[in-house]
């Protein structure tokens, strides 16, 4: 849109130097489908104990699964991404989003694969802490999903 | 687009629109919020938005105002949560008092110091701040900026015009100090 004549404030606003945009490669999947969270509150402790949430999704065209999952005893969300690829280990960044019914409300962090894995076929990880249970809650409301995308 | 049996693949066509976009969504991220982690925060969010909403968009039509009009409503909402008490940039009293447009921002720019124009433009509420960049950074229309904004035109006009008005002053001032 409106390419020419050059904006004149566009000089001012450049990008500055030495900042890289990990934008050679890019992909992305769908999301998973929207889970449950375990119920909070009197209606929690009124049930039988429960096992720890997790999401899960595997993304083959990516080489990337992704794991999220309530941390026993803290109760905390914890991402972990897995990549098949080795030459995703140090360069490559995985975005995490966690997602609700509202399209507009997110969680979402980028998570660098920058640990070496010899286990499952995987080469390399990463991980998040995406915080307490309940606050995601809070933010997203009662079903969660997940959309993933990968920069190189 | 979330459903129990899950949402439809990302197309490839979709995949490859982004990578064709993801510059100059970043670069105008960085314009927006003038901050490395806070524009790739925001580039981020709007990718994701792009992922969960692609089947409002009309492919019949070209991709990039789309596309940025998701990331200054993202910002908006941004602005929102975490500047509360200032006024969001969506939010303005509604007015159809056409303001001019002047060319005289272009001569000011060349005439002033870079350094100081900048400073100038960044001081300005997000408000307004916003349109000037909008305008003459990204030069967008004046009815695409108050298409993506969902205010009138007017509005767009005279917070360009005020904007324009708080800068020849600061300028002004910092000219005669």
């Amino acid at each position: 849109m409106n390419p020419d004549p050059k904006p004149p404030l566009a000089d001012l606003y450049p990008l500055p130097d030495g900042v890289k945009i990990r934008t050679r490669k890019f992909g992305a999947s769908p999301g998973t489908p929207l889970k449950d969270l375990p119920p909070d509150g009197p209606q929690a402790d009124s049930g039988p104990p429960r096992r720890e949430f997790v999401l899960s999704g595997e993304y083959k065209d990516l080489g990337i699964t992704v794991r999220v999952q309530e941390v026993p005893g803290s109760g905390r969300l914890v991402a972990d991404v897995f990549s098949t690829d080795p030459t995703h280990l140090n360069t490559a960044a995985v975005s995490v989003a966690l997602v609700g019914t509202d399209e507009d409300r997110m969680i979402r962090k980028t998570i660098p694969l920058d640990v070496p894995e010899q286990a499952g076929g995987y080469r390399c990880s990463g991980s998040a802490d995406f915080g307490p249970l309940p606050d995601v809650r809070a933010e997203l409301g009662t079903k969660l999903g997940l959309v993933v995308f990968l920069v190189v | 687009m979330c459903t129990p049996s899950g949402p439809p693949p990302t197309p490839d066509w979709l995949v490859e629109l982004i990578r064709q976009h993801l510059d100059r969504l970043y670069a105008f991220c960085r314009r927006l919020v003038w901050d490395e982690h806070r524009a790739e925060d925001l580039a981020g969010d709007v990718i994701v938005l792009v992922l969960r909403k692609w089947s409002n968009y009309d492919r019949g039509r070209p991709f990039w105002p789309w596309l940025w009009r998701l990331a200054v409503r993202r910002w908006q909402t941004e602005c929102r949560r975490h500047r509360v008490g200032e006024q969001p940039f969506l939010e303005d009293a509604d007015s159809d008092r056409e303001g001019r447009e002047p060319d005289a921002l272009d001569d000011l720019v060349r005439r002033e110091d870079r350094d100081r124009v900048r400073a100038a433009v960044d001081a300005l509420p997000d408000h307004l701040r916003g349109v000037v960049l909008l305008r003459y950074a990204d030069g967008l229309d004046c009815p695409d900026i108050a298409d993506a904004l969902g205010v009138p035109v007017g509005t767009v006009y005279r917070r360009l015009y005020d904007a324009k008005q708080r800068l020849a002053g600061d300028l002004g001032q910092l000219s005669g100090g």
